[in-house]
């Protein structure tokens, strides 16, 4: 990579984050990507506190989704992509020659824009991770899925049931059923791609109540194209335009006094 | 009219926006109109005058609820952010600061009467006072129609210039009170009460060269998204004027 152009690029985002006070989770330093010839990520360097929320906003095609992919590597599998630059895990390069996909991916949860509840119990559903990993044992299960239910605050809409299909439940609440899912795993980073489109508002209104009650506990990223939504749910946000990072910082900041005149021609309306 | 390079995806937003700005400076026009009126009133002892702009202040009043109606509309319908969310907000406050001005204007036609009355004359420096707290409303309210930051920021430094002259009339009104308390010359309470109404007129000035540096320091937010800090150079101080013997 030609590091005039990297560091060039760099200097061209406006930075004023928000920090947690906890240090950082994730680091993604000069980030590009290309899927085959097109380069979709150019140069992104972006620290994510721990224990805050950050949105990725931006214009369909900007880069945020392939972004919030890259973080747990759901990239690989795509023919043809390339990556140069680094994300680093709690300092742990997560693209090291020798980084273990399974074990990073059991470091992270993740949450899709469509709920994707598995064709079984809500109780199964939710012990998944830790069944895979081999955990047999009933009463760590079952604690588990109830602190998990209960931290996606499902808890109370679903005791009576955990035996039932989690494909009856509604789709705000196989959204939640998915988080308390991810939550069981114990993730260090929680990444939500579009959590509530598909949901109805009041719906909506539950799960961004949920990523403020576990703000402080997990670490969020959430890509959203909605938004009010990021101005509410989030401490830092990150703007993003054709594969590159425009401005990322305080989220009041990003809404109220953007520093960058493409930030705030996007936040106001004005192209998308 | 666009509050930034672009227009909005949304037309129909830059027409709220328009319009939200056209009620302003309706607004605005009419507070400047209020005052002229008001210190015309005030030096040419025309009670009528007085009396008819009394009258006009409601419309002031109504203009600003429908500044506020559209703001909380524009709020409610598009939820602003950004520049956006600044301006319409700050229009509001703005509103707010030419609602007061007007109340200036309507107190001060209220005492212009009971001077009309009494036939007593206004110290020389009053209308030049007049003109001067006429022209920093003209000049804020230019600067927000042109959003001139720099025209913003030399209306909030030269507002010393008014506490000066304020702090002047104040002087000439208590040397005439004094003058005559040294004459012993026979005062009627209503010569006396005449004085004090002109002292509150000086002070209305005062006060209305006030809510212009705030509508300054509004349109800097609006234009900038900060808000001043600094502390705003001082002129006369109508307190030592009063003080002074």
């Amino acid at each position: 990579m030609n590091m005039d152009i990297a560091t060039a690029a760099r200097e061209d985002t406006v930075y004023h984050v928000k920090r947690g006070g906890t240090g950082e989770v994730l680091g993604i330093e000069n980030l590009s990507l290309w899927y085959s010839k097109a380069q979709a990520l150019y140069n992104v360097t972006m620290p994510i506190e721990k224990g805050l929320v950050t949105a990725l906003i931006g214009p369909s095609g900007c880069g945020k989704s392939t972004l919030l992919r890259c973080i747990n590597r759901m990239n690989d599998l795509v023919d043809g992509l390339s990556i140069t630059g680094s994300i680093k895990l709690h300092g742990d390069n997560i693209y090291a020659r020798d980084a273990d996909v399974i074990a990073l991916r059991k470091r992270m949860g993740m949450v899709f824009q469509k709920p994707n509840p598995f064709p079984m119990s809500i109780f199964q559903n939710v012990v998944y991770p830790l069944k895979v990993d081999g955990v047999r044992d009933k009463t760590q299960l079952e604690e588990t899925c109830e602190r998990a239910l209960r931290s996606a605050a499902l808890w109370n809409e679903v005791k009576d049931r955990l035996d039932q299909s989690a494909l009856g439940l509604s789709g705000g609440q196989q959204q939640r059923l998915c988080i308390a899912r991810a939550v069981a795993a114990d993730p260090e980073v929680l990444l939500m791609d579009e959590p509530c489109s598909a949901l109805d508002p009041i719906a909506t209104a539950k799960i961004e109540d949920l990523i403020s009650e576990l703000t402080g506990h997990y670490s969020i990223i959430i890509v959203t194209h909605n938004m009010q939504q990021a101005a509410r749910v989030s401490d830092n946000t990150a703007f993003m335009y054709l594969g590159r990072l425009i401005e990322y910082g305080d989220t009041e900041v990003v809404f109220q006094t953007p520093k960058s005149g493409k930030t705030q021609d996007y936040v106001t309306g004005r192209f998308g | 009219m666009n509050q930034g390079e672009h227009s909005h995806i949304v037309s129909s937003f830059d027409n709220d926006l328009a319009q939200l700005e056209r009620k302003v400076l309706e607004m605005g026009g009419l507070a400047e109109a209020q005052l002229r009126d008001a210190m015309e009133a005030l030096v040419r002892q025309d009670a009528e005058a007085a009396q008819a702009l009394i009258g006009r202040d409601s419309e002031i009043d109504e203009c600003e609820r429908k500044i506020e109606a559209s703001a909380l509309s524009i709020i409610a319908r598009r939820q602003p952010m950004a520049n956006d969310l600044r301006y319409v907000f700050g229009n509001v406050k703005i509103a707010g600061s030419l609602e007061r001005i007007g109340d200036y204007a309507k107190n001060i036609a209220k005492r212009s009467l009971i001077l009309t009355k009494n036939r007593l004359q206004v110290p020389p420096d009053m209308a030049a006072l007049g003109s001067l707290a006429q022209r920093t409303v003209r000049d804020v309210m230019d600067s927000f129609t042109t959003r001139d930051a720099h025209k913003a920021e030399m209306v909030w430094q030269h507002d010393h210039e008014l506490d000066d002259l304020v702090a002047r009339v104040m002087r000439q009104v208590i040397s005439r009170m004094s003058q005559d308390l040294i004459a012993n010359t026979a005062k009627t309470t209503e010569e006396v009460e005449c004085s004090t109404h002109l002292l509150f007129v000086t002070k209305n000035l005062e006060r209305v060269g006030d809510h212009a540096t705030n509508i300054a320091e509004v349109i800097q937010f609006q234009l900038s998204g900060g808000w001043k800090t600094a502390e705003r150079p001082k002129g006369g101080d109508s307190l030592q004027a009063v003080g002074r013997r």
